[in-house]
C-alpha cells in the first residue's frame, strides 16, 4: 500500500491554476521533498493530501484511503504541521502537547519515546507559553504535537521558513531520524539546498511538477557542462553573455554567473576571450558540478519555453 | 469513554483560554453588569423630577391643593404656571416641560356639586419611552388624593383624568425595562462569546490544525459551550442581583425557576453564537453580524422597550424569531407576575427548540475542511 499517491490533481483559485494535473507517489518510510518557490503550489498540494482542501479534480489516497471519502480515517493516521505556527500561543508548551495528545485519545507519557529526541530540547521550557518561544523552538513544539499520536504519514509545510540556520539543521536531523520509526514524510521547502537532505524530491513551479528524482539522480541528469564565471562586474558579464551567439542559459548565482552553452563541447578560454574582447576585465571561468538550483533553473526555462538567453 | 476524554481535553483547553486572557474575562463578567446598571439607571432616573407645567383655570382651593401635592411629589417638578392651554405646545417644543396638567375652569365647584371634575394630563407623545410612565404617575397621585378625601365607606366625588396622548400603555418604568435589558445583554454577550471564540481560532489558524485531527465536529462545538455557560451564568447572576437589590424589581415568583430559565436562555444565546460563527471567517465579521442581528432587533422587536402590539404584524412575527422575545415573557412573568413553571411551559419549550435548532444547524454548517 502506497502511503501517499496522487493522480492528476487540479486546483483552481478563481482563474489562477494552483495545481495543474499533479501526480505523485511517495514510498513507505521515504523523506520526500516538494521543492519550489512561493506560489508553486506546494501548500495547496499538501492541504489536499492532508484532507483539508478539496481538489477541483483528480484523486489522491493516503495509506490506501481516499482523501475525500475517508478523510475521517485518514486524519487518525496523519500528522500535519502547517506553514504558519498554529498551536495555541496562550497555552504552555506542555499544555499544547497534552491537548493534542488528548484529542487523539492518548497521553504524552504513552508516546514519549517517539518524540523524546525532539521534545527533550524544549522540555526545559515546558511551562513557557508557546507564543513566547523562539522560531526554532516553536517548530520543534509543532513537530512534537504533529507526532504525538504516532502518525504513519507526516505532512510538513515549509517547516524551516523563517527559522535560523542552526535550528533548520536540527529540524532536518530530526526528520531523518524519524525514518527509523518508518514514518513517511512529505515536506515542502523553498530552500533549494535542503533538497539534498531528502531521499527523493519533486521540483515544482506554477502548479506543475517539473521533475521527480533523487537529488543525485536529478543532478546526474543535468545535460550540459556548466560554467561559473566571475569578473568585477557581474551585471556586465550577464549582459555580454546574453548577447553571445552560443549562449544557452545565463543567470546570476551569488557572486558568480552560471552559464551553459548551446554546443556540446566548448573551450572555456573561448568564452573568456569573448568577454575580454568586450571590455570585461579579470574574468575567471571554471567548470562546476550542477546544484539542484541549476537543475531547477534549466527545467523552468524549458517548461516555460523561455527564449534561450 | 474515549470521546469523553477528548471532550474533557477540549473543555480544559477552552477554560485555559478564558483564564489566560484576563482582559476578556473582565469584559465578559464586567460589561453585562455595567450595561444593566447604566441602562437601568438612565431609564429610572427619567421618571424622577420631571419638569411639568400647570394651567389652572379654576384657581380654587381644590386645584391648589392638588397642584401642591403634585409638585411636592418625587416624580414631578413644577417649573411653570401657564395662562392658556395654547402655550403648552410652545413649552413642549422648547423642551422646558415634559408634561402638563390642565385644571377645568370650575374644578372645585364641579367636584363638590356634581361629584366629578376633570383634569387633563398632557404628555409628549413622541417620548414614548417615558410619557406613559409620567401619565400613570400623575394618575396615581390624583387617585390617592381622591381616596384620602373620600370616606372609605361610600364613594363620593371623583376626578376624571383625561389623557391626551397616543400612547397610554401603563408601563411601570424600571420594573419593565430592567428584565428587558437583562435579556438583551445576556443574549448579546453570550452570542458574542462563542462566535468570537470560534472565529478567533479561524483567524489564528489553530482551527486548521484542529481540522486536521479526527475530532468530531459535535464535540468541537459542544466544548465551546460549556466554559462560556459558566462565565455567562456568573454574569447573569450579577445582573439578577442588580435587578433585585439596585433597582428593587420585585421577585414575585420562584428564584429557582428564574435561574433555570436563565440557564436555558444562556444556552440559546451561546448556540446562536455558534451558528453565527459558521457564517463568519473573522472576529470582526462575527461581531458585526451579532450586533446588527441582535442589538437593535432585540431592543425594538422583543418587547423590551416598546409594546410589540403597536408594531406592524410582519415585525411582530420577526420579533417572535428572537429568543429574547420569549425570555422577556418568562422573566417578566416570574419577576412581576409570580408565574409558575406550568404557565410558562409554551415559552420554555420554544427556547428549548431554539437551542436544538441553533446547535444542530451550526454543527451541520461547520465545514470539516478549509473553505
Amino acid at each position: 500500500m502506497t502511503p501517499i499517491s496522487a493522480e492528476n490533481i487540479v486546483m483552481n483559485y478563481g482563474k489562477v491554476k494552483a495545481l495543474d494535473a499533479v501526480s505523485l507517489k511517495v514510498e513507505k518510510g521515504e523523506l520526500f521533498g516538494l521543492i519550489g518557490p512561493d506560489g508553486a503550489g506546494k501548500t495547496s498540494l499538501i492541504k489536499i493530501l492532508g484532507t483539508l482542501l478539496l481538489a477541483n479534480s483528480g484523486t489522491a489516497e493516503i495509506e490506501g484511503m481516499d482523501v475525500v471519502k475517508q478523510y475521517q480515517n485518514i486524519r487518525r493516521q496523519i500528522g500535519y504541521m502547517p506553514g504558519k505556527f498554529s498551536l495555541y500561543q496562550d497555552l504552555t508548551v506542555e499544555e499544547n502537547l497534552n491537548f493534542y495528545a488528548s484529542i487523539f485519545g492518548t497521553t504524552l507519557e504513552e508516546n514519549y519515546d517517539l518524540i523524546k529526541d525532539i521534545y527533550k530540547q524544549i522540555e526545559p521550557f515546558k511551562k513557557r507559553r508557546a507564543g513566547k518561544l523562539s522560531g526554532g523552538m516553536k517548530q520543534k513544539l509543532a513537530l512534537s504535537c504533529a507526532l504525538i499520536h504516532k502518525p504513519k504519514v507526516l505532512f510538513l509545510d515549509e517547516p524551516t521558513r523563517g527559522v535560523d540556520p542552526v535550528s533548520r539543521q536540527d529540524l532536518w536531523d530530526m526528520l531523518q531520524s524519524l525514518k527509523k520509526d518508518n514514518i513517511t514524510i512529505l515536506v515542502s521547502t523553498a530552500y533549494m539546498e535542503e533538497a539534498l537532505l531528502c531521499d527523493r524530491i519533486s521540483l515544482m513551479d506554477h502548479g506543475k511538477i517539473l521533475a521527480t528524482n533523487s537529488p543525485d539522480g536529478l543532478i546526474a541528469n543535468f545535460e550540459k557542462p556548466l560554467y561559473a564565471i566571475r569578473s568585477g562586474n557581474s551585471f556586465k558579464v550577464i549582459k555580454k553573455l546574453k548577447d553571445y551567439e552560443h549562449a544557452n542559459s545565463v543567470y546570476p548565482f551569488g557572486d558568480w554567473v552560471h552559464y551553459t552553452d548551446k554546443r556540446d563541447t566548448i573551450d572555456p578560454l573561448e568564452i573568456k576571450s569573448y568577454l575580454e574582447n568586450n571590455d570585461t576585465t579579470n574574468v575567471e571561468i571554471k567548470q562546476i558540478k550542477a546544484s539542484v538550483e541549476d537543475c531547477y533553473m534549466s527545467l523552468t526555462s524549458k517548461n516555460q519555453n523561455y527564449e534561450p538567453a | 469513554m474515549k470521546n469523553f476524554k477528548i471532550f474533557k481535553g477540549l473543555v480544559r483547553k477552552e477554560f485555559l483560554h478564558i483564564l489566560r486572557d484576563w482582559r476578556s474575562l473582565t469584559m465578559l463578567l464586567g460589561i453585562p453588569i455595567v450595561l444593566v446598571l447604566l441602562f437601568g439607571s438612565v431609564m429610572t432616573m427619567e421618571i424622577k423630577d420631571a419638569n411639568i407645567a400647570v394651567v389652572d383655570h379654576a384657581k380654587d382651593h381644590d386645584s391648589k391643593e392638588l397642584i401642591n401635592l403634585i409638585s411636592t411629589s418625587e416624580f414631578f417638578k413644577l417649573v411653570k404656571y401657564l395662562d392658556t392651554s395654547d402655550e403648552i405646545d410652545e413649552e413642549f417644543k422648547k423642551g422646558t416641560i415634559r408634561m402638563a396638567f390642565v385644571f377645568d375652569k370650575d374644578f372645585g365647584y364641579k367636584l363638590h356639586h356634581e361629584g366629578h371634575a376633570q383634569i387633563q394630563l398632557i404628555a409628549d407623545g413622541s417620548k414614548i419611552l417615558t410619557s406613559p410612565s409620567l401619565i400613570s404617575y400623575g394618575k396615581i397621585i390624583i387617585n390617592k388624593h381622591i381616596a384620602s378625601k373620600n370616606p372609605p365607606s361610600r364613594a363620593g366625588y371623583y376626578i376624571i383624568p383625561t389623557v391626551r396622548m397616543m400612547y397610554n400603555k401603563n408601563l411601570n418604568g424600571r420594573y419593565m425595562t430592567v428584565p428587558g435589558i437583562m435579556s438583551t445583554v445576556i443574549l448579546l454577550v453570550g452570542a458574542l462569546m462563542t462566535s468570537l471564540s470560534i472565529t478567533k481560532e479561524k483567524e489564528l489558524g489553530t482551527m486548521e490544525l484542529l481540522l486536521s485531527t479526527p475530532i468530531n465536529r459535535f464535540l468541537i462545538m459542544f466544548a465551546k459551550i460549556v466554559p462560556y455557560l459558566i462565565t455567562s451564568f456568573i454574569s447573569a447572576l450579577s445582573i439578577i442581583w442588580a435587578a433585585k437589590y439596585v433597582f428593587e424589581v420585585p421577585v414575585s415568583g420562584s428564584m429557582g425557576l428564574l435561574l433555570l430559565n436563565t440557564v436555558l436562555y444562556i444556552l440559546t444565546a451561546l448556540a446562536l453564537g455558534l451558528l453565527i460563527s459558521t457564517f463568519a471567517n473573522s472576529q470582526l465579521t462575527a461581531m458585526m453580524i451579532t450586533m446588527t442581528l441582535l442589538m437593535l432587533p432585540t431592543e425594538v422587536l422583543s418587547g423590551m422597550t416598546f409594546p410589540t402590539d403597536s408594531l406592524p404584524v410582519v415585525l411582530q412575527w420577526l420579533g417572535k424569531l428572537l429568543p429574547s422575545t420569549w425570555f422577556n415573557i418568562i422573566s417578566k412573568g416570574i419577576l412581576l407576575q409570580g408565574a409558575k413553571g406550568g404557565s410558562l411551559f409554551f415559552e420554555t419549550t420554544i427556547l428549548v427548540v431554539m437551542v436544538m435548532v441553533f446547535y444542530f444547524w451550526s454543527v451541520i454548517r461547520f465545514k470539516p475542511r478549509l473553505q
